[in-house]
């Protein structure tokens, strides 16, 4: 069937769609015979595409546009996606199937939990796949109830009893319903109930998580008290330890020894659970919440204070009672200082305590950050490295201990080196470590120590960013390599 | 005395089973049939993830964690009218527009800090141009418009069919195809500007 040919240029939806056309012939060609062949106008073709494509073919400037955008997608088809390796693709598999076990158990005892407004549940439903923190380690939270070949699940309805598990103790208390999987990564699943926890020291690779439906907490050889009804979270307390709580809304609550978090809302109802949404801030992973010294944000569930209450508030020095004590508190305690509340006795019946002010290394981090953005690479070195000190095992000390080394290099200090070295000693597998490679090769290029140089930028060759690739690849060119 | 009720993970009735049966499975409540999805799709997903969200691995995961759990959710809405495939993209893309447009503002203000610090190389060759080309063309693509990179990467790097594409993402025809034009423009300009 042979095509007549548009005379004038078609408009610009229709040289896309010709484009679009051509590019699938093609494919179909190839698919069929592996050769290129003259089918423009096959029967699958109407006579109008047909018509449009014998202009593109036959017009200089759309052939132009045409070819020069058949390039580009080639290019863009070329970038490469670094896809998970099984390991990590099982870890994902396992975690969305066990939080819809979560959630059927949950809603099975008469929640509602969905909203009619379908942004609403998008939302949520990004942040159930896994709320983002500060730390840069991976953020899932698995429902208990693990269903994989190698992890046995066991359902256990408590009466009071203590159960050795692979990390530590957890004492159920009367009428508590929870789940467990096993180590390396165990995971209890808390339906309802009061449970208390008693975690030993974990080995590298090793994690232990209280989740629920609306609330993973997560812990470091630790003694802590969980409290949830119809699966969510009412109220966290530490005995001893830290303890970093994670919403599913967002947000990460760091708990020390003697502290604890409540819920603002007490009983798990459909408007409760939009209470809590609304009551924890968003902290998104990675992004420091600037918070001026003079000016503490209210990082719990507690009731949301005006600004001019919340500025008199700072002003303040933090309440000394049993549940409020701080990092500094621990320190003081230690040293024998007689002023220090004690701390809790998680065995009595206490009633929550109020939230606690945040800790001390999450508000240096935010000081390093607040002197990143002003320029202050001093500064911001200064307050970043006092995290690694105030928490050298804290969910933040990773980063900052990489942002410690970036603002050493900002500010043109030698000891820069010496610091990206130590953070790649320290967290070989950082999710910062490509770049911390490849930063380090430059600085090593300039201080003239091409051997070391060229092993850093081999180092991070196969990062998952380009634009580290890219550096990398250029950094051992300019060597020669 | 505590009751134990040991849970096994079952898989390969499914094998046999349509996505679309698999999807009707799905929303009925079917776990399996749900893992059976993510089984088929995962890579496609995660692929799709990793091109809305390139360099916060963390991103990826969540999105692609996110779409499955989504999926479970609303797989009796889908009504056949475009492939499973398609469908299941537009819900990633659904959920994407929703999450990670701060998370592209994070990344860009803390990239900064660190982009001036891989210093320009002393010599240059092709293989490394080619590099750097490709490496444009990933930043072209990422600094798109959330709505132009999803059409450009459903219709131009995954290849489905635009009519479908234009159903899940609720839009009329004409205005993919003036997405990808536009979205091809800017990747080819970026293209000349690299290699003029």
């Amino acid at each position: 069937m042979s095509a007549g040919i548009e005379r004038t240029c078609p408009s610009e939806d229709d040289l896309a769609r010709a484009i679009t056309l051509e590019d699938a012939l093609a494919v179909n060609e190839l698919a069929a015979n592996g050769r290129a062949t003259a089918a423009r106008a096959s029967d699958h073709v109407s006579a109008s595409d047909a018509a449009l494509l014998a202009h593109v073919e036959s017009c200089p400037s759309c052939t132009q546009v045409c070819d020069a955008t058949k390039h580009a997608l080639e290019l863009a088809r070329r970038v490469r996606v670094v896809l998970p390796d099984r390991e990590r693709r099982e870890e994902m598999r396992t975690a969305i199937l066990a939080t819809l076990d979560a959630r059927d158990a949950h809603d099975s005892a008469g929640d509602a939990s969905d909203t009619d407004d379908p942004a609403s549940n998008t939302r949520e439903a990004f942040d159930a796949g896994g709320a983002r923190t500060r730390s840069t380690r991976r953020r899932w939270f698995l429902a208990g109830g693990v269903l994989a070949a190698a992890a046995g699940v066991a359902l256990v309805l408590a009466t009071r009893d203590a159960t050795t598990h692979a990390h530590g103790t957890i004492t159920a208390h009367a009428g508590a319903r929870y789940t467990s999987t096993r180590a390396p990564d165990e995971v209890v699943t808390l339906h309802d109930g009061t449970i208390d926890v008693d975690v030993a020291p974990l080995h590298a690779g090793e994690r232990f998580r209280v989740i629920t439906a609306d609330t993973e907490i997560e812990v470091r050889g630790t003694a802590f008290r969980v409290v949830a009804e119809l699966g969510h979270v009412i109220r966290v307390e530490v005995a001893h330890g830290r303890v970093d709580v994670r919403p599913h809304d967002g947000g990460v609550v760091s708990l020390g020894a003697g502290q604890s978090w409540k819920s603002a809302v007490q009983t798990a109802t459909p408007s409760a659970r939009t209470g809590l949404q609304a009551l924890v801030p968003t902290v998104e992973s990675n992004e420091p919440t600037f918070v001026p010294p003079n000016e503490p944000k209210l990082a719990t569930g507690a009731r949301a204070k005006s600004p001019s209450s919340a500025a008199r508030d700072a002003d303040r020095p933090p309440k000394q009672d049993h549940d409020a004590r701080t990092a500094v508190d621990d320190e003081r305690a230690a040293k024998g200082d007689a002023d220090v509340p004690a701390k809790p006795d998680l065995t009595a019946s206490r009633p929550a305590s109020a939230p606690p002010t945040r800790p001390l290394d999450a508000l240096a981090y935010d000081e390093g950050w607040a002197a990143m953005r002003g320029g202050d690479f001093e500064h911001a070195a200064s307050a970043f490295a006092r995290v690694t000190i105030l928490e050298p095992d804290g969910a933040l000390s990773e980063d900052a201990s990489y942002w410690y080394a970036v603002a050493l290099a900002r500010a043109k200090r030698g000891e820069a080196i010496a610091a990206f070295r130590d953070l790649l000693s320290r967290y070989p597998h950082s999710t910062h470590a490509g770049e911390a490679n490849a930063m380090l090769g430059w600085l090593l290029v300039e201080a003239k120590q091409p051997a070391e140089a060229e092993r850093r930028f081999r180092a991070a060759i196969d990062d998952p960013k380009p634009s580290v690739r890219d550096s990398a690849r250029s950094g051992l060119a300019a060597l020669g390599r | 005395m505590p009751t134990l009720v040991p849970l096994r993970r079952v898989s390969g009735e499914t094998s046999a089973l349509s996505d679309e049966a698999l999807l009707a499975a799905c929303g009925t409540g079917d776990s399996h049939a749900l893992g059976a999805l993510f089984d088929r799709f995962h890579e496609a997903v995660y692929r799709f993830a990793g091109r809305l969200a390139t360099t916060d691995g963390a991103a990826r995961d969540d999105l692609v964690q996110a779409t499955f759990l989504e999926i479970r959710r609303t797989a009796s809405t889908f009504r056949g009218t475009s492939s499973v495939r398609t469908w299941i993209f537009g819900v990633t893309a659904n959920i994407a527009r929703h999450a990670l447009r701060s998370e592209r503002r994070r990344r860009a203000r803390q990239a900064r800090f660190v982009e001036s610090l891989h210093s320009v190389p002393m010599q240059v060759d092709e293989s490394v141009e080619q590099r750097r080309l490709l490496a444009r063309v990933e930043e072209a693509i990422a600094d798109l418009p959330r709505d132009l990179q999803v059409t450009f990467i459903m219709c131009d790097l995954e290849r489905l069919p635009a009519t479908e594409v234009a159903r899940v993402l609720e839009i009329p025809e004409g205005t993919l195809w003036r997405r990808l034009h536009t979205a091809r423009k800017s990747i080819r300009e970026a293209i000349e500007r690299t290699t003029r």
